[in-house]
């Protein structure tokens, strides 16, 4: 009977303490927007060249080239389109105008140490809610080696 | 002569290695900044002073990405001097936390160039997902949500086009003050088309921004 008094009582403030917590936390979540269109969203995962050509055999990918334009100019993985961040809004129109519902969409940049074609398979998700992107594993120098 | 013992042997390594005749001491090699809403440009500097005794020259300099520009006054550094690495960092639309690279190859240390690290959060300051909604030919036409977040107190969004041919647009109040709702609804699902609905965003001291929502009908 004791024990269970010392229990309650030492509970006591720290009820009270999550209490007061609480308060600010419930408005905070309230109030602070939530960023749109990320929910349900996973991480781009890497796909080889070697699963990537797999997948482009079995059902339609559609490229993105995610390297400058004289790169994407000079050569390219066949029906690329050209996506990148500094002229997304020109570009844009184009990827719309390529993509077909139930696509993968495949993003690359120049090489392995490339973090442009993630970055740019993370934003297609998140602004245009796209659920089925990923980026190509070595980039365009992995493609143009690849037997 | 006596030998040299193992311990004189360390001493000698500890003190004499670093005393090479060139070398290239960084203040910072790692920056951790956070960049203003809107912030088209985020300029960062990377200091550092040549604390051998032979001049050292930066021989090249590799950005990570594109968004990435650096400039330096004078590539040689006498001994003794110092020297600042301009880093111009563009985030071109791109929110969250970013980080890039910057390697510097020098003649000090030919093999082993230096890394230096950009860690900048982008502050979005408003967010639309999803700017592409799609209906089938022939489906139900069903209105589809777009979220419109404000992150900025005081940002304000207007549609530039609500009359479409196609499609009947609304802008409601979302759930709390910094959310807004754009419902699209096709008027009829019988034809494929495709309707683009500008939003333009403005925020008290950002340049305004005008952004498409394309509404497709397959």
């Amino acid at each position: 009977m004791r024990i269970c008094a010392d229990v309650r009582s030492a509970l006591r403030p720290a009820v009270v303490l999550l209490v007061i917590a609480a308060v600010p936390a419930l408005v905070a979540a309230w109030w602070l927007p939530r960023p749109a269109g990320q929910e349900g969203l996973a991480t781009p995962t890497a796909l080889s060249v070697a699963a990537a050509q797999a997948l482009a055999a079995r059902q339609a990918v559609l490229w993105v080239d995610a390297r400058d334009a004289a790169a994407h100019a000079a050569g390219t993985v066949p029906g690329a389109v050209p996506l990148r961040h500094d002229a997304w809004e020109t570009l844009l129109p184009g990827f719309v105008d390529a993509w077909q519902p139930g696509q993968t969409v495949v993003v690359f940049c120049d090489g392995g140490g490339c973090a442009a074609a993630r970055s740019v398979a993370q934003r297609l998700q998140r602004e245009l809610g796209l659920a089925d992107v990923t980026y190509l594993d070595g980039g365009w120098a992995a493609w143009k080696a690849a037997p | 002569m006596r030998p040299i013992s193992a311990t004189g042997f360390a001493l000698a390594v500890l003190f004499v290695v670093p005393a090479l005749p060139a070398k290239l001491v960084w203040d910072a090699t790692v920056i951790d900044k956070r960049a203003e809403f809107g912030q088209e440009e985020v300029p960062l500097v990377f200091s550092f002073r040549n604390e051998g005794t032979a001049p050292v020259t930066i021989v090249r300099i590799d950005a990570s990405c594109g968004c990435t520009a650096t400039s330096l006054a004078e590539s040689t550094i006498a001994p003794g001097g110092r020297g600042d690495l301009e880093v111009l960092y563009r985030p071109d639309g791109q929110t969250g936390r970013q980080s890039k690279t910057v390697t510097v190859h020098t003649s000090d240390a030919p093999d082993q160039p230096v890394t230096l690290t950009l860690n900048i959060d982008v502050p979005a300051w408003f967010d639309i997902a999803p700017r592409l909604v799609t209906w089938e030919r022939g489906g139900k036409a069903e209105a589809k949500t777009v979220t419109i977040t404000l992150h900025r107190p005081g940002t304000t969004v207007t549609v530039l086009n609500p009359d479409q041919e196609r499609l009947t647009v609304t802008l409601e109040n979302g759930a709390s003050p910094g959310h807004k709702m754009l419902r699209l609804t096709p008027k009829s699902t019988a034809q494929a088309f495709r309707s683009i609905v500008r939003l333009k965003v403005e925020s008290e001291g950002l340049e305004a921004r005008v952004l498409a929502v394309y509404a497709d009908l397959r």
